[in-house]
Formats: C-alpha cells, structure tokens, sequence
C-alpha cells in the first residue's frame, strides 16, 4: 500500500501535537509496510526519513514559518509567502498537487492532516481519484475562543469531504459531529501514543530544594497559561518554597509576564520559551507536578510525556487524553483554587505522587504510537474494502 | 443432611464531602468536624435509593417466607454500625423491617466492629475490642439479639482475630473458604482456628456464594439464568456440614436489579431447597455450636475482598498505607477531646475510605470503581488526607 501523505510540520521544528503524530504515525506504519510519501511545506531545520519506507517531500520555501496551530492575529508570516492564510494554504495545495502530477506517482488513498492541508487533500483526492482520509488533531473552535468562520468552514468541508474522518479523541469526535454535522458513522477515534522508552523517569527523592511545577504547552488562550498563573499564587500564599515552570512560546507571553508580575508572584515563575525535544524529556522529569489547564484540549500530547517520566499530572477534564490515561487528578479548566488544592496535596503528600508516578509509568507502556499506526492502518483497509 | 447457612452483611459507608486543601489551609472549614467531613445530603440520597431497591422490598419478602416456611426457613445478618447510625439519621422504617424479622426468631444478628474499620490492626489493641462491644450492645438494644457468632469487618480472619473473637466469649466467627486455609478440604465443614479452644470458623463457600452475588446476571455465565431449583439441585448435591453462603445484602436489588430476577430467586429459594430432604436451613448461632471437624491455621490475614481474598484492597499501596497510619495516630488526642472528635474519628475509620485508595487494575479495578463516589483513587486519597490535616488541627496539631 502507498499513502500520500499531508502533513505541516515535522520534527525538530514543531509547535504541537500534529507535528509529533505526523512523525511518529509515518514510522510506525512503513514498520508495518506501508510505503509512505509525507508532502510538507518546506520546514525551517532540516529534516530526514525515519525508515526506507519513507519519503520526505518538501514544497515551496520556508512555508513552515507558520505554525500548525497559529492564527492570522498570532502567526509570524513569513515576508516570502502572501500574508493570507488561505492564500498560504492554497499554495500548499498546489505546490502538492504539482509535485504529485510531475512524479506521475500511483498511491492508493491520500490522508492529509488539519485544516491547514485539507484544501491540498482534497485536491489530491480528486486528482487522483482515490479516497480521502482526514485526521482531525484539533479544530477552530478548540483553538479560538472566538473561531474564524472561514477555517470552521475548512474544516467542515473537508470532514464532510473526507472517505474517512479520524478524530484523537472521543470528544472529538463528538465536536465534528455536533459543529459540523459529521456523519458518526465516518468518523473513528484513534487516540495519540507515546514512545515510552525515551522519556527520563523522574527521581522520587529530589535533589533540588525547590519544588518544580510545570507548564508546558503553547502560550494561547486554548492552553490556559493564565490560569496556571492563577493557581500558583494560591499554592505561593500557603507554600514559599514553589517555582512554577512555564515553557513555551506563543501569543500570550507578553500578557503572562505582566500578570506574574501582577499577581506578585514574578520571583516564583520562570518563563523558559521554547526548548528543544531532548530538553523537554529532562524538564519533565526534574519537575515534581505537571499541569495541562487547557480550555479545550483534543488530545494533549504533554500529558502522556509527562506520564512517561513519572511526574504527577493534573489535567484539565476536558482534555482527550484523560480517556486513555487514568492515572492522574482532574480539574475543570476554571477552578483555580481545585488545580492549586491538587498542586499543595501533590506537594505534601509524598505517598500520592509515589503511587500516581508508578502508575503512570506503567500505563503509559500501553499507549504506544505502535496501535495508532495499526488503527490508521485499519481505517485504510476499511476505507479500502480490504478485509 | 447439609444446613444452608446463609447470611446477609449490611453496610453503608458514610461518604465524605468534598474538603480542599486550600479550605484547611485558610481555616474555612465548618465548626462541627461531623458536618465539615460527612456528605450528609449524599449519605441520605444513596441510603434511601437502597432502601427502596433492596432494603425494604428484601426484608418485606424475606419475613413472608419466614411465615410461610413456619420457621424452617432461617438465616443471619451482619449489621455495622455504621449502617445502624443511618438507620437512625434517615431511616426508621429500614431499622423496624430488621427488628420485625429479629422478633420472628429465625434470623440471627452477627458482632462486629461497630465502625467497620481495620481496628483489628491497631498498635491500640484496646479499640479493637470497644468497638466490638459497641456493636455488640448496639444489637442487643436495637434488635433485642445477643450475637453468638462474631464477623470481623469484610469477613478479614486469621488465628490471631480468631483467638481475640474467642476470648470476647464467640462461638463462632466468620472467614473466607479460601485454599490456603483450606487446602483441599471443603469450606462445608466447621474448623477450629489454630490456637483456640472453642471458637469455631464457619468457612464461606466461595464459589456457591458468589454465583448468586457476582454471577447472577452475568448472561455470558454457561449457567445462566440460575433459578433456584438449579442452585437448590447444587446445594443438594454438597457434602458436608453447612454450606456457608455469605452474601452483601445489596445483591438483592442494588448489585442485581430486580429486573434481573433476583427476587424471584428469592422467593423460590426456600421453598426449592426444603424440597430436597437432605437440605435445610440454620443460623449461624446454631451452626457455631456443632463439633469442628478440622484445624485451620491463617496465620496471614484472609478477607472476602478481590482476586488476592488479602488485606490488598484496603492496604495495598502507600496511600492506603499513609491514610491509616496517620488517622490511626489520632487515636490518643480524639479520645481525649471524646465527644464529636471521638464520633468523627471513629467514623472515619471506616475501611470504605480506604477501599476508594486501591490502585488495582483489571477487574478487580472496576469493583472498587463501582462503589466509589471519586473519580480515582488519587481524588480520594486527597479528600481523605485534608480531613486527616484538618482534623489535626483541630485536635490541636499532633
């Protein structure tokens, strides 16, 4: 089987999960035979296949400058590129469907990934005439408090459009299906994994003095930074001897900054930016709770990274990934005082962070990226007719 | 001729409320520690949703086939105290459908620890037996029954509670039929613990108790549907003494809704076995006074919880291991303040609050999930915890 592939961003250079899935999705299905050409915008960093199986196709010139998950307030545009999106996106698609006809390459379905790739899958689909599969890893209105209509109009398109819809979660599933109609028949869950192994387990008995609690995620609206904020100065008026972690870049590091100073609470918050993949796997494991207080959060990858370190998690209850990993506290994204009620138990009582840590870690084991690719890989062969 | 010996255990945990560390922290608790800690609008819900499921629509059927069997239909109950202090707050009518079935003389009342707690484990001994005296006395005035035989808290045994049961002046006393106790002999036979002289065990039948608790209406079951000429045609066919079917209560109704068709087992159930000329029914007092025909030596304590029949689902991970530690500590300053301190720290004794603590997976897992109000085990262990805090505090900071 041969799978065109559309993708936006790809390691090193990403901003969040579809990056990851994108990565970890192609590897594992060329280990499990399939052949697979990856078409992206052409990344920032260079970048290599991780298995003959395969192909990296890059299109235009640093395209990759926007990021999967920004926004036309938000994103960098790149000077080269046209500074609308859809322009963006439109060129995409045809720079795709050009490299696509020049190779005069035969595939047996194409499955593109996001909003950002649906107008190149669609052309594709049609080009080609071989069905469609659209992963969803988040949509407009997880995003955006206030969604741009003409994305949710993208992205209902192409669910509507598509052979095949995944979704990474349950409620997902359930938002394709309610803002945009989907046909649950056509819509499956596949949930994101993790590979386990690489991730440095944390030490029970910390060296360092001060306890670490970390934030990691996108600065924007959808991943509450500002609640994270919030909660650390509740736990600071109870417990000194705290530093709050926020790593990540985004849109709403200015507003951070001001209300850490704000809040009173600027000596106790370091702001880190983005780091690097091989950082992260020690950041998470030299920190003693991880919080994800996102307000809408499809899956949430950071989560399961967590886990596999072993570090306690507090997750926001409307996250996806809390359908897979049970072994962790769950808040509403709101409640400020129960995210810092959780975070000073998690603190004073060591035999709860012992317990969940060795849990997590076991759990994880489970959730490899191993069974997506094999659930992709069933959906192809549904959508396919090959039993 | 074997004696079915059947009896149902009764219990209803006092659920806490929901404290956050941040409330104990800034001192925003209520006064009254017993309102601060106990969920007393959820405690009363679950407790009258029961009551009608099982309770009362059981106990009402249970007397009629008392009347109708004209005495040979006999069995036993075991009461906590915990249950009987709801009985009292929001049900009245629950507590006179037992004394009813008290005052026909065929059903017996089995001792405790009033707070169905694990305070056969305490560094305390002393508490362990006040407790079993509460319930003791407690029986004695709310059901008019001198308990006989003794069940310690989730039916955990070994020789050592055997000998302490002994020495409160039991006859008999309850523990799972498990096979290391047993070896291949059969649970249908009485035993006497090692290190006792008098006292003696009644084994539970495990796999015949359970087919009705856990199987019943399990359609995948090659036995299902189970009625009660089936199951009497099984009772029949057993060696032995009695044949000790140890059930909750809660099967009738609440584990298996009606819709099951639990209750017309029941109903058939007394009428099926006596038609069998080798079965009958017996008490458990009656039961206890027979000859042992065999020595058990449990050194390690045996419980009818989970896979394991262990101490595991209440003490099996560090969080159970840390809650335990820490209440049992307060035992001193609580009993020194009496009162509503002593009341509180008493209640939260109880083993359900550890139960909610347990980490297994698989199927076990699902059973604890099943009773408990928490969305996991590390919310509960959290609410328990800063109670414990709070509730130190207000002891005065130990």
């Amino acid at each position: 089987m041969r799978v065109a592939m559309i993708g936006w961003e790809y390691p090193p250079s990403i901003t969040g999960g579809l990056g990851v899935h994108c990565f970890e999705l192609v590897s594992h299905l060329a280990a499990l035979g399939v052949e697979v050409d990856l078409y992206l915008p052409k990344q920032r960093a260079g970048i290599s296949p991780p298995h003959k199986n395969v192909r990296l196709i890059e299109l235009g010139s640093a395209t990759a400058r926007i990021g999967a998950y920004g926004t036309p307030i938000s994103m960098p545009l790149d000077s080269n590129y046209p500074s609308d999106i859809i322009g963006t996106t439109d060129e995409f698609a045809r720079l795709a469907l050009s490299a696509v006809h020049e190779s005069g390459m035969h595939y047996d379905l194409v499955h593109c990934h996001d909003w950002l790739t649906i107008p190149a899958g669609l052309m594709l689909r049609d080009f080609l005439g071989k069905p469609l599969i659209l992963t969803i890893h988040s949509t407009e209105f997880d995003r955006n408090p206030i969604p741009w209509n003409w994305i949710s109009d993208i992205e209902s398109l192409g669910v509507r459009s598509a052979d095949r819809t995944i979704a990474v979660s349950k409620r997902t599933r359930q938002h394709l299906m309610e803002k945009y109609g989907a046909d649950g028949g056509k819509v499956c869950i596949i949930h994101n994994g993790i590979d386990a192994e690489k991730y440095v387990h944390r030490q029970e008995a910390s060296m360092h003095k001060e306890k670490l609690v970390l934030f990691l995620g996108r600065l924007s609206h959808q991943k509450g930074p500002e609640q994270f904020l919030r909660a650390a100065k509740r736990v600071l008026d109870h417990e000194r001897n705290v530093r709050f972690l926020v790593v990540g870049d985004g849109p709403l590091l200015p507003r951070m900054l001001s209300l850490s100073i704000e809040l009173g609470i600027s000596d106790r918050v370091s702001f880190w930016g983005f780091v690097p993949e091989h950082e992260k796997l020690h950041i998470y494991s030299h920190c003693d709770a991880y919080v994800m207080p996102s307000v809408s959060e499809p899956f949430g990858i950071t989560a399961l990274e967590a886990m596999a370190s072993g570090t306690p998690c507090i997750l926001s209850k409307t996250s996806g990934v809390t359908e897979v990993a049970k072994n962790c506290l769950l808040a509403d994204f709101w409640d400020v005082d129960e995210m810092a009620s959780q975070l000073l138990a998690l603190l004073r009582y060591p035999s709860v962070s012992r317990v969940m840590s060795q849990r997590q870690i076991v759990e994880v084991r489970a959730l490899g990226w191993r069974q997506t690719a094999e659930k992709t890989l069933h959906a192809y062969n549904e959508v396919l007719g090959i039993k | 001729m074997a004696s079915i010996c059947m009896y149902f255990q009764v219990h209803q945990p006092l659920r806490l409320r929901k404290v956050q560390l941040l409330s104990v922290l800034s001192g925003s608790m209520p006064p009254s520690p017993m309102d601060a800690y106990f969920n007393r609008e959820l405690n009363e819900k679950v407790f009258r949703k029961v009551a009608e499921k099982c309770y009362l629509p059981t106990n009402k059927l249970l007397l009629k086939l008392i009347e109708e069997n004209g005495g040979d239909f006999r069995f036993s109950f075991s009461l906590t105290g915990v249950f009987l202090e709801q009985c009292r707050m929001f049900g009245s009518d629950v507590l006179q459908s037992f004394r009813r079935l008290a005052d026909t003389g065929c059903v017996d009342f089995l001792a405790e620890t009033y707070y169905h707690s694990l305070a056969s484990f305490y560094r305390d001994r002393a508490e362990f037996e006040r407790q079993v005296a509460m319930h003791h006395e407690a029986i004695q005035t709310l059901l008019g029954v001198t308990p006989r035989v003794f069940r310690n808290t989730e039916s955990i045994f070994s020789n050592e509670i055997a000998q302490r049961a002994e020495a409160m002046g039991y006859s008999g006393i309850v523990a799972e039929g498990t096979e290391g106790a047993l070896g291949s002999r059969s649970p249908n036979f009485l035993y006497r613990p090692k290190g006792c002289s008098r006292i003696n065990a009644l084994m539970r039948n495990y796999p015949l108790s359970d087919d009705v608790g856990y199987r019943f209406s399990s359609r995948g079951w090659k036995e299902w549907p189970l009625t009660a000429e089936k199951y009497a045609k099984w009772l029949s066919n057993c060696d032995g003494q009695c044949i000790n079917l140890f059930l909750d209560f809660e099967t009738f109704g609440e584990h298996q809704w009606s819709e099951t068709g639990i209750f017309s087992f029941l109903r058939h159930l007394p009428s099926e076995c006596l038609s069998h000329p080798n079965l009958n029914f017996r008490m458990a007092r009656e039961v206890a006074e027979w000859d042992a025909r065999g020595e058990i030596d449990v050194p390690l304590p045996t419980s009818w919880a989970d896979m394991e029949r262990d101490l595991s689902a209440w003490l099996g991970n560090d969080m159970q291991r840390a809650c335990f530690d820490e209440l049992q500590a307060l035992g001193s300053p609580a009993m020194r303040r009496g009162g509503e301190a002593l009341q509180a720290w008493r209640l939260l004794q109880s083993s359900d609050h550890l139960y909610y603590l347990c980490t297994k997976s698989l199927a076990d897992g699902d059973v604890h999930k099943y009773f408990s109000h928490y969305q996991n085990p590390y919310e509960g262990f959290i609410n328990y915890m800063n109670i414990i805090q709070d509730f130190k505090s207000r002891l005065g900071g130990v």
